[in-house]
């Protein structure tokens, strides 16, 4: 599969649009995913997915297999759009993606994720988009290190430095979350 | 299962956090939970398919958009066939690396003979491999007809020879006297037969007068006595094993493997989506011919119908008129388009010519009591790119350039062919050349080596100074049952001016230099073509 990838990204390279497609049918479900954790809403994770895959397309000649992989490519498009839409709603404070909006904000939260997204934003809105973007394409999307170094522009070793950081924060934020509810349930 | 894989992934997360920074493996425990609580809290993401395929279909849209813009032209090596997108599944992709191989495996076959003899590749993609002398046989053919045709031919056994290839490239030079040579190659038109015929004259009629063909350009000297005679080869052989793909393709009904030796001979894709494309691969001649797949463009529909027979009214299907005809930029631009989003290398081909011969056969509207009857005008109207081998065009014996045709459809505006595509893969081998060129000036005045200029009356038709070129034979082999393609050095002689109130066809004289072809027997009168007055 490895192999097909790199056949179509080549000749999409080569400007044979044809094999976006293919391309698209292996990236969509991904892409889409990672979108939604970010923004936490079907409809504009759509409006979004939609947006990333036509951006990549008409920008195809600034793709190059030699800069990185096809996939690092159409994630890195897809981070810098979500976090256009943010910066587009004129928010009072600065937002890169739905965690960084409190929870009375977030009123395009489906429902069906609402309690999962809530356990954990207290948690991730207290990171950069930097540490967050690296947390869920991590834990969450499950790329590896190699791939997350290209989509934020960095080297591996700092995106694991940035990650064990933005961890030990997540951690601490158990602790202190814990030592909360023991103090309350003392009272 | 899915608890197994979060204890890996868990553990793969915590073993290169710790190599970052051991300090953390002290807290194993709460960072492990924090990342147990992160992977619990995942959200769970349901995607609408409906919502993929209309995305599907909006990049679909977007890709044939973007076709027709202009795109950088790509100077990259034709590694494939074809690149057009293949049916979607597994079994695309597999003939597409099946495919991919078989280009590179090509490209790597007769190391051994190629090292014996010499190869010499002058341009990108480009290759030749030189054989001994005269290593096609005799070159000349009998009981040709002009144009595209077989012939009867001699021995086709090609002795590689001891030499190590260094060979004068056997180009003809063409001397000129200090005031130079004038003219060159005019436009190209399609036509079948050298040979001209007026249509009914008063008292007149039915009377045939062939052309005669008057020189009028600047002395030439001919100082090669030998040209280098270009074969295109055939029998591109792929000797890797596809049993495991063939297995497939017997669709259990049969063990295909059980077909020892087999070998792919061609391969027919299809499109099926709208104005997808039937493309015809065939490995044995090394050609790719792209057509509209005919289930999925619109076609005329008839209403009017008597029983079986059925006839489309105009309303049907309305006629193009020539202001439909798009401007030859636009023509170009989509025929372009195709060809790079395609793949397709146009760096072996000049500049593109639309072919609109047809124009001047088309009448004028008529009418037909109280209704206009419009002239019939094809759907369709041809691209052709010029073959160009050492910056010389190649012609047909008919005197029109020999190349890729890129058919476009007027009424979409989209290319709906492409013909003459193929790997541009020839042996070389040299053969005496002509050099007296008052020769070959009798040839060119009869109008080629299949011209016929004598009768009571002739029509004078003036020629010009030739460019060098090259001319396209076909040879027939009997005892393969193949015609084979050679590349001939010529000089190509331009009609400069044709008999007043008459139109020709024909805007080239094409002579082949090789001595072989000019002392051909048995040349056949070619049948009159009758022409329209100029209007």
């Amino acid at each position: 599969m490895a192999n097909d990838e790199q056949i179509l990204t080549e000749q999409f390279q080569n400007g044979n649009l044809e094999f976006f497609t293919d391309l698209y049918n292996l990236y969509v479900r991904k892409i889409y995913e990672f979108v939604y954790f970010k923004t936490h809403h079907k409809q504009i994770s759509e409006d979004l997915t939609s947006e990333i895959f036509l951006k990549a397309l008409e920008n195809f000649k600034k793709y190059s297999a030699k800069k990185g992989k096809f996939s690092s490519w159409i994630y890195g498009i897809a981070r810098n759009t979500v976090i256009d839409y943010y910066r587009t709603k004129k928010y009072e404070y600065d937002i890169a993606d739905a965690w960084d909006l409190s929870a009375k904000d977030d009123v395009g939260l489906d429902i069906e994720n609402k309690e999962r997204i809530e356990k954990v934003r207290r948690f991730l809105n207290k990171l950069t988009s930097e540490q967050r973007d690296i947390i869920i394409l991590r834990i969450w999307s499950d790329l590896p290190y190699r791939e997350i170094a290209e989509i934020m522009g960095k080297t591996e070793a700092n995106c694991k430095m940035i990650f064990s950081r933005a961890l030990a924060k997540v951690r601490q934020g158990g602790i202190l979350a814990l030592l909360m509810l023991l103090l309350i349930n003392l009272r | 299962m899915k608890k197994e894989t979060s204890e890996k992934n868990i553990k793969g997360i915590l073993d290169d956090l710790y190599k970052i920074d051991p300090f953390l493996e002290k807290y194993e425990e709460s960072v492990k939970n924090a990342i147990k609580e992160l992977l619990k809290s995942k959200p769970d993401v349901e995607i609408d398919d409906k919502f993929i395929m209309e995305l599907r279909e909006k990049i679909s849209d977007k890709i044939e958009e973007l076709r027709y813009q202009p795109q950088k032209k790509r100077a990259f090596f034709w590694q494939m066939f074809f690149s057009q997108k293949f049916a979607y599944g597994f079994g695309g992709i597999l003939v597409l690396i099946l495919l991919f191989g078989l280009v590179f495996h090509f490209i790597n076959i007769d190391k051994t003979r190629v090292s014996q003899i010499g190869q010499e590749t002058t341009q990108t993609g480009f290759k030749k491999i030189a054989l001994g002398d005269n290593a096609f046989g005799p070159l000349k053919v009998d009981n040709l007809q002009a144009g595209n045709t077989q012939a009867v031919g001699g021995s086709e056994s090609a002795q590689p020879s001891n030499d190590t290839g260094e060979k004068t490239s056997g180009t003809v030079s063409i001397t000129r006297p200090a005031s130079g040579l004038g003219g060159g190659g005019g436009m190209s038109v399609t036509g079948t037969a050298p040979s001209v015929m007026p249509v009914c004259e008063t008292g007149d009629c039915g009377t045939y007068y062939p052309p005669k063909y008057v020189y009028v350009g600047e002395e030439v000297t001919l100082d090669q006595n030998q040209v280098e005679v270009l074969r295109k080869r055939n029998k591109i052989e792929y000797s890797g094993s596809v049993s495991g793909l063939l297995q497939s393709f017997g669709f259990g009904l049969a063990d295909i493997n059980g077909f020892e030796g087999a070998r792919i001979q061609s391969v027919n894709l299809v499109q099926d989506k709208d104005f997808g494309y039937s493309i015809y691969i065939n490995f044995d001649e090394g050609t790719i011919s792209i057509d509209s797949y005919w289930p999925k463009w619109p076609h005329q529909q008839t209403t009017d119908c008597k029983g079986e027979v059925c006839v489309a009214t105009f309303e049907d299907w309305p006629n193009i008129s020539q202001s439909d005809v798009p401007a030859d930029e636009e023509l170009i631009s989509i025929a372009s388009s195709f060809a790079v989003s395609h793949g397709i290398d146009l760096s072996f081909y000049g500049q593109p010519e639309v072919m609109k011969d047809w124009i001047s056969s088309v009448p004028t509207p008529m009418r037909v009591g109280e209704k206009i009857m419009q002239p019939y005008i094809s759907d369709t109207i041809s691209i052709k790119y010029p073959l160009m081998i050492d910056n010389k065009y190649v012609y047909d014996q008919s005197g029109s350039k020999f190349g890729l045709s890129i058919v476009v459809n007027i009424r979409y505006k989209k290319v709906s062919g492409v013909y003459n595509l193929y790997l541009q893969d020839y042996e070389s081998s040299m053969y005496n050349a002509e050099t007296d060129f008052s020769r070959i000036l009798k040839i060119a005045e009869k109008g080629g080596i299949y011209g016929y200029s004598e009768g009571a009356r002739t029509i004078d038709v003036e020629i010009g100074t030739p460019e060098q070129a090259y001319a396209v034979i076909w040879k027939y082999n009997t005892e393969t049952q193949a015609s084979n393609m050679l590349l001939i050095p010529a000089l190509v002689f331009p009609i400069t001016k044709t008999a007043d109130g008459y139109n020709s066809y024909i805007t080239n004289i094409v002579v082949p230099l090789a001595k072989d072809l000019l002392e051909q027997s048995n040349i056949p009168t070619p049948m009159p073509l009758i022409l329209e007055k100029a209007q």
